[in-house]
Order: structure tokens, then sequence, then C-alpha cells
């Protein structure tokens, strides 16, 4: 082992020992809850249920009779904190830490998103119209009831509306999951195609009305502002100079001529305005990145270690 | 002639000749040799310090914030608010104090609040502001003066949905009771029933999708909240299709002090003051990023003045 | 039918969506293929959480080099859906305790909340936060003020760093907000410089996005842009 890696292990050391050492005379990492009893009747068989719900306490209420130590909560902080320490150590360099952290985050992520999308989505919006009453009678039992084929109501093309039309993006479901077979992959173009059909529809509308025409209509401001005492050369001066910049951009990006003469003037003036803009976007950057890291550190130096 | 290696971590990698008559002195071989992880520690100390000090600075509120303030004060009581969170625990740092600031001042003017996300790490981003509801204003009922939502899958398209047909698309609340059950949806067709639009939101889908889905369509009223980095993009929209912005923890800085002027006991509370905390360290980190932008074209500049004679 | 079908599709699936927005009688087909675009937005990521189980799998089954990674990965996945579906440590809505299963599945106190607050959120809030530091890196080791265009950004950059912060404001509080110099002070300057240059060269950026989001979607619609199909193996 070469000297720096004993250096390092040994700081490690004498900081583990440290941490723990303060965690265990001062309690700084514990997560504290207020547990509240819940007792609840069935409104269809009368029974009586009871549990026991737990709420976050803050840690300046731990005194406060009541609250308790979490002890899930507790590992949990240890672990986030062990988490960020691990990524957080990427600036000194690539470690196993690191890539055990990344590993395990990526897991758990996709596995979230996989829950969010089945509860939040397939669950209510495609079992909650094909299969109501299964879904209302195990899952959602505050779902209203749906009807599989309503004959009285009429929609698209006269057919009559219902749980039925979702058969359709059931099918759909199904030709995507061909994507994953070596036979048949073409079959998932189906659904994929009605997918990109719906954004490129959806987009074209709020696009152009709303980064085009609107845009255009926010760009024409009146170059000269009169008021009652004379010219608002303030506003005036301030509004020539807003149609300029917008113009001397706009033509920055117009390719199909050359940059040359006037034109290469103009774009010019366009590409300091689009610099000017980059500057500040920059400046905005840094700001948010710095906000996103001392809320972490709040977190690290609040909640964990308890030095704020 | 004979080129020696780069410099190995230069500011500027250019082959020096062995024949050359380069001559550094010793700050710019300090600044030449600089190994990145001081900054890094620079940068470090520069938010940690500053944090555990409590360094905090008094907020001017300016026009732009006193806008977004003002739309909100002078909505009356009972007025309808769909505020959406749009941001994910990553840009919570900034957009956190933002969605509280807004909370609170809606339950101080007594709007009615129809919360919602469009992203799926939404709900749990959202219990904080559903804590200081319960906690600090508990005479608002749930059902009656705010409802959750919850989680909308879909991106623009249910942005879409919600502004056209409500109740077709929003079956249950975030709880699982049906919308048809709760009272404060009652007569709701779509959100073009709202007298308000609040979106603190970053990334897609957030605010740029909310203009275009929402604002630019029907003329709703409409106030963002947006991250440093996406407040350039939604400027544009400003002030005819948004109404006003908070744009950045400076503002959302700006915005609490607005609110501990007209309620003072806001000043001691720990969540009310989150992004007040946070411009602590932002000074002295931009303090800290400016000097480095300096520093190194100081360098560039001298190495430039000095000239490579070959 | 392999190429001209999902064609077809698209431009139908397309011109639903803008008929509904100007006939109302066509509104109802576009919010019913909004619902079912929802739907299938969501297939699409169980599909892709599917795949990408498969491809830890197969990292594993090979032994490639780092395939230890793949096995947290896959468990780490396991683990989070098997106790998000099977709602682990979610208590019943109170309004109906009978149904076991009708709480809320990212419950306060669950199994796959603490998944979140404790695993999720610090790496990922760490993470971004660490672009901060490789900010500051490249300011110190590549920002230079060569031309005239890089020394606009550069300044720029500085005016609206020190505008953001307590410190522009400190500067110049000499200038007082009346005085005609006004324009000088740092924290005016930053609010004229969003004012005019960043809104007038955003407006024009999203002038000239706008049109080729337009023009692509238009292609996609009418059947000229066929690269959402592939390259035609398989078929």
């Amino acid at each position: 082992m070469n000297r720096e890696k004993a250096v390092w292990m040994i700081v490690f050391l004498c900081g583990a020992i440290g941490l723990i050492g303060r965690a265990v005379v001062t309690s700084s990492g514990s997560a504290y809850v207020r547990p509240v009893e819940v007792h609840t009747r069935s409104k269809t068989t009368g029974e009586e249920y009871r549990w026991v719900k737990y709420e976050p306490a803050p840690r300046l209420e731990r005194e406060t009779p009541g609250v308790v130590r979490s002890r899930p909560r507790t590992i949990g902080i240890w672990l986030a904190a062990v988490l960020s320490l691990s990524a957080l150590s990427f600036l000194y360099g690539d470690n196993v830490f690191l890539k055990i952290t990344q590993a395990l985050v990526v897991g758990v992520s996709a596995g979230y998103t996989f829950v969010l999308y089945y509860w939040s989505v397939i669950v209510p919006d495609l079992f909650g119209n094909l299969l109501s009453d299964f879904t209302r009678g195990w899952a959602m039992p505050g779902l209203e009831a749906k009807v599989f084929v309503d004959w009285e109501q009429r929609g698209v093309l006269g057919l009559p509306t219902g749980g039925w039309l979702f058969l359709i993006p059931l099918a759909f479901c199904v030709l995507l999951l061909t994507r994953l077979s070596p036979v048949g992959g073409w079959l998932s173009r189906w659904p994929l195609a009605f997918f990109i059909g719906v954004t490129a529809g959806t987009k074209l509308l709020g696009y152009f009305e709303a980064d085009f025409v609107a845009q255009i209509n926010n760009a024409i401001v009146p170059l000269v502002m009169k008021t009652d005492a004379g010219i608002d050369w303030g506003t005036s001066i301030k509004n020539m100079l807003t149609v300029a910049c917008v113009l001397a951009s706009l033509v920055y990006f117009f390719f199909s001529l050359e940059h040359r003469g006037a034109l290469g003037v103009v774009a010019r003036g366009g590409m300091c305005v689009l610099m000017i803009t980059f500057g500040a976007m920059f400046a905005l950057t840094v700001m948010t990145r710095i906000t996103i890291l001392s809320n972490q550190f709040e977190f690290l130096f609040g909640d964990w270690l308890w030095l704020m | 002639m004979e080129i020696r290696q780069s410099v190995p971590d230069a500011l500027s990698v250019r082959d020096i000749g062995v024949d050359g008559k380069f001559e550094m002195n010793a700050f710019e071989r300090l600044l030449l040799r600089l190994d990145r992880r001081w900054i890094f520690l620079a940068m470090f100390l520069a938010v940690a310090v500053p944090l555990l000090c409590g360094l905090t600075f008094p907020e001017k509120v300016t026009p732009a914030t006193k806008v977004v303030f003002d739309t909100i004060e002078a909505m009356p009581e009972g007025s309808k608010v769909v505020i959406s969170f749009d941001f994910d625990p990553a840009s919570a740092g900034e957009m956190a104090p933002m969605a509280a600031a807004f909370v609170r001042h809606c339950c101080e003017k007594k709007l009615k609040l129809y919360l919602m996300t469009l992203w799926y790490y939404g709900p749990p981003i959202m219990e904080p502001s559903l804590s200081i509801i319960k906690n600090e204003y508990p005479h608002m009922k749930y059902g009656i003066d705010y409802v959750h939502l919850g989680y909308k899958a879909g991106y623009q398209v249910a942005i879409r949905n919600a502004m056209s047909d409500l109740k077709n698309d929003f079956h249950v609340d975030h709880y699982g009771t049906a919308i048809s059950q709760i009272p404060m949806m009652q007569g709701i067709d779509s959100l073009r029933d709202m007298d308000l639009f609040i979106c603190p939101g970053s990334g897609f889908p957030g605010p740029q999708e909310w203009v275009q889905f929402a604002a630019a369509p029907y003329h709703v009223k409409m106030l963002i909240g947006s991250p440093g980095v996406q407040t350039p993009t939604i400027l544009p929209y400003v002030p005819q299709q948004v109404i006003g912005m908070i744009g950045s923890v400076k503002q959302a800085a700006e915005y609490e002090q607005a609110l501990i002027v007209k309620q003072p006991a806001l000043k001691n509370r720990p969540s009310a003051t989150e992004a007040l905390r946070r411009m602590g360290p932002q000074f002295v980190a931009h303090l800290l990023m400016i000097g480095l932008i300096v520093l190194g074209n100081v360098a560039y500049l001298s190495q430039r003045s000095a000239g490579v004679q070959r | 039918m392999k190429r001209t079908l999902p064609l077809l599709i698209a431009s139908a699936a397309g011109l639903v969506m803008i008929a509904a927005h100007f006939f109302p009688e066509t509104q109802s087909w576009g919010d019913t293929a909004g619902k079912w675009f929802k739907i299938l937005a969501a297939a699409a990521l169980l599909l892709g959480g599917g795949n990408l189980l498969k491809l830890q799998l197969q990292e594993i089954a090979a032994q490639k080099p780092g395939w230890g990674y793949a096995a947290i990965t896959a468990i780490a996945f396991v683990v989070t859906v098997t106790v998000g579906l099977l709602k682990v440590g979610v208590h019943p809505l109170e309004q109906f305790p009978e149904y076991a299963w009708s709480g809320d599945y990212s419950q306060n106190g669950s199994a796959l909340w603490w998944l979140y607050e404790y695993v999720i959120r610090p790496v990922t809030t760490t993470m971004y936060g660490m672009l901060a530091f490789y900010v500051a890196s490249a300011a110190f080791r590549a920002f230079r003020a060569k031309n005239l265009e890089a020394s606009l950004l550069l300044g720029t950059a500085i005016v609206v760093l020190l505008g953001r912060t307590y410190a522009g404001e400190w500067l110049t509080q000499g200038i007082s907000d009346d005085s005609p110099w006004s324009g000088l002070r740092v924290d005016n300057m930053t609010s004229l410089i969003q004012d005019i240059f960043v809104t007038s060269g955003t407006r024009a950026i999203k002038i000239g996005i706008a049109l080729g989001v337009v023009a692509t979607s238009l292609k996609i619609i009418l059947g000229l842009d066929r690269s959402f199909l592939g390259s035609g193996s398989g078929d």
C-alpha cells in the first residue's frame, strides 16, 4: 500500500470514529417521529380498524413527550449521508464507492418509475376503464363505476362510449412488447407511430401559438412612447433597443445569405446580443448549481451532523 | 526545433520550444499548475462556511418580484388557484422555497388551492407544502379549501387534457377519493374554470409547457416560478402570456422577504426563510467565481503579453 | 403494412390533435387520443424498466468486467418494484380501511417512500450540485476574454453574478435610485440586461426553435419524415 492510500485510509478511519462518537454522544443523525393512532370504521362492513402511523417530528421537539426516535429513518439518514459522500468522492477521483452508488440509484430510480406508472396510470386509467368493478374491488374503491359499453352515449363516428375504447391502448401496449421479440418487432412501430403522431400534433400547435405567433406579437412594441408629459425617452429607448436586438439576433440565424456588408454588420450585432444572453445564462446557471449544492450541504450539516 | 511536451494542466496548452524564452513568475507557475481539486475545495468552503455561520443579507424586493406578490395579493378571497409542482429533488433547493412561499401567500389570502404535479417525483416533493397547510393553517379543510389532485402523467398532453376536460381525465384525487365526491371540485369542468395558475417548475414538462398549452391558447392568468437556469427561456413570455415570474433563488428570497414584511412572525420560522438562508453561500460563491474568472484571465493576458519567441 | 400503416397512424393521430384544437365537435377525439397517449407512455416506461433488468441480467450471465455493478442495479430494481407493487408499509385509506391495497403507494413511512427519501433524493441532489464545482473549475481554466464576443460574455456574467447577490447592491449603494446615473447600479444593470438583451436573444432563439418544431411536426404528419420507422431491418 503506498503512502497516499495509507494517509487517506487513516483520515477516513479517524473521520468514521469521530462521526460515530459524535452520533453516540449527541445522537446526531437521528430522526424523530410522533406515533399517531388511527382508529376508523368501515362504512360497508362496520368493522373497526386500528393502526399506528408515524408523523415526522422536528429534532428540536425530541424531548417532547410522545416523540420517539425512528430507527428506519435514522438508518436512512446515515445511508443518505454515506451515498452523498460517495457521490461527492467523484471530485477527488473515480472509485468503487461511487460506482456502487451509481448502480444503486439507477436500479432504485428505474424501479420507482416502474411502480409509479403502474399505480398512477395503468391501474386507474387502463384497468379502471376496462375492468372497473374489479379495480374498484381491490385497489381503488374511490373510483367511479364505469360501464364497459354505454349504448346511450355516442362518441366518435357514432360509436357507443365506455370502457371498451380502452381495448385499443391495451392492444397498443401489447404490440409495444413485441419490440423485445427478435421476430415481429415491426409491430411495435404502430404504437410508436401513434405516440409520435400525437406528440407532433400537440407540439405543432403549442410551439406555433406560444413560441412563434405570440413572440412576434410580443416583439412589436411602440418605438416612441408618449405620455401626458411628452415623450418617455427611457421606455422609448428601451423599446427601440429591444426591437433592434430581436431583429439582429434573428438576422444572425439567417444563413441563406452570406453575412457580408450591411447584413454582416447586423449579424455581428446579433451575435453580440446572443453573447450577452449566454453570459447571463451562465451566471444564472451558476446560481442554480450553487443553490442545489447548498441544499445538500444543509442536509449533511443539519439533518446528519446537527451542526446547524 | 525540439518540442518539449505540453505543460500539464496548463491554462493554455501550447508546446513550448526548447529555445523559447518564455519565463514565468511564481504566480503564473502556481496558476498554471493549480490542481483543480484546490478549486473544488475553495468552492466547498465558499458554500459550507456561510451556511454554518448562518450568513444572511437583507433583500430588497425588486419590481419583478413585486408584480408576482401584488397579483396574488389582489386575488379576492375564495378565488380558485392551481399550483402545479413541476420539479424534482435535484431542483428542490431552488424551487421548494418558491413553492412554499406561494402556498403560504395563497393560504394567507384564503384562496382555494388545487395542487397537482406533472412530474413523477412530484408527490413527495409536495409533502412540505402540504405540511405547511396542515400545520400553519389548520382552519383550511381538505376538500373544501384545498385538494391534492396528485400526479398526472402525459407531459404536455396532460396539460392539454386538463384544460379541455378535467372531469373525465382526473378520476380520483391523490388519496383515492372520487373527484365527484370532493366539494370544491363541483362545477369544475376544466382548468379553464380556475382564476389563477401558479407553476413553480423546472425542465420538461414545466413552465414552458404551461404557457404553450394553457396561457397562450386560453389566455389564463399565470405566474411562473423557475430556477435560474431556465429563467431566460421564460422571460420572453413576460408580461403578455405570463403576468410575472420568480426566477432563481434571489427572487425567491425577495418573495420570502415580502411575505415577512406582511407577516413578521415568519422571520423565525426556518421553513419560511429557506431562500434567504441560501443567499449567504450565493454571495461568497459568486465572489469566488468572479475571482476565478479574473485570475484565469490575468494569467492568460500576462502569458499573451510575454509572448513565446521561437 | 409494415411501413405504410404506421405512417397513416402517425398522420391520423397528428391530424386528430390539430382538428381537436380548431373544431369543437372533434374535441372529445383529442381528449381520447390524449388518454391513450398517457397509457402508452406508461407502458413504454414499464417496457424500459423491463429492458433495463434484461440488460443487467445479460451482463451478469456473461460475467463481463464490472458485472457486480449490474448485479447491484438488478437487485435494487427488483427490490424497489417488489416493495412498490406490493405496497409494503402502506396503510389503507381511512375511508376504505377494508381495502388493504387502497393506500397511496408513496405514503410517508412506506418502504417505497424510504427508498425515494434516502436513496434517490440525496444522490440526485448531490450529483446535480456537483456541477457547481465543475463550473468553477471551467471558469478558471477555460473562460478567456480572447475577443469581443468572449469579453461580452464574461463581462455580462460578472455583472449578473454580482447583481444577483447583495454584493452588487453594496458596491453601488452610493448611487441613489432617483439619480440619473441609477442605471449604473449593478442591480439595475442586471435588470436591464435581462429585460432587453436576454429577452431579445432568447426570443429570437425561441422563434427559430418554433419554426424547426413546426417544420418537423408537419413533416411527420404529412408522412415526409419516416425516420421514426427505423432502418427497415427485421421487416
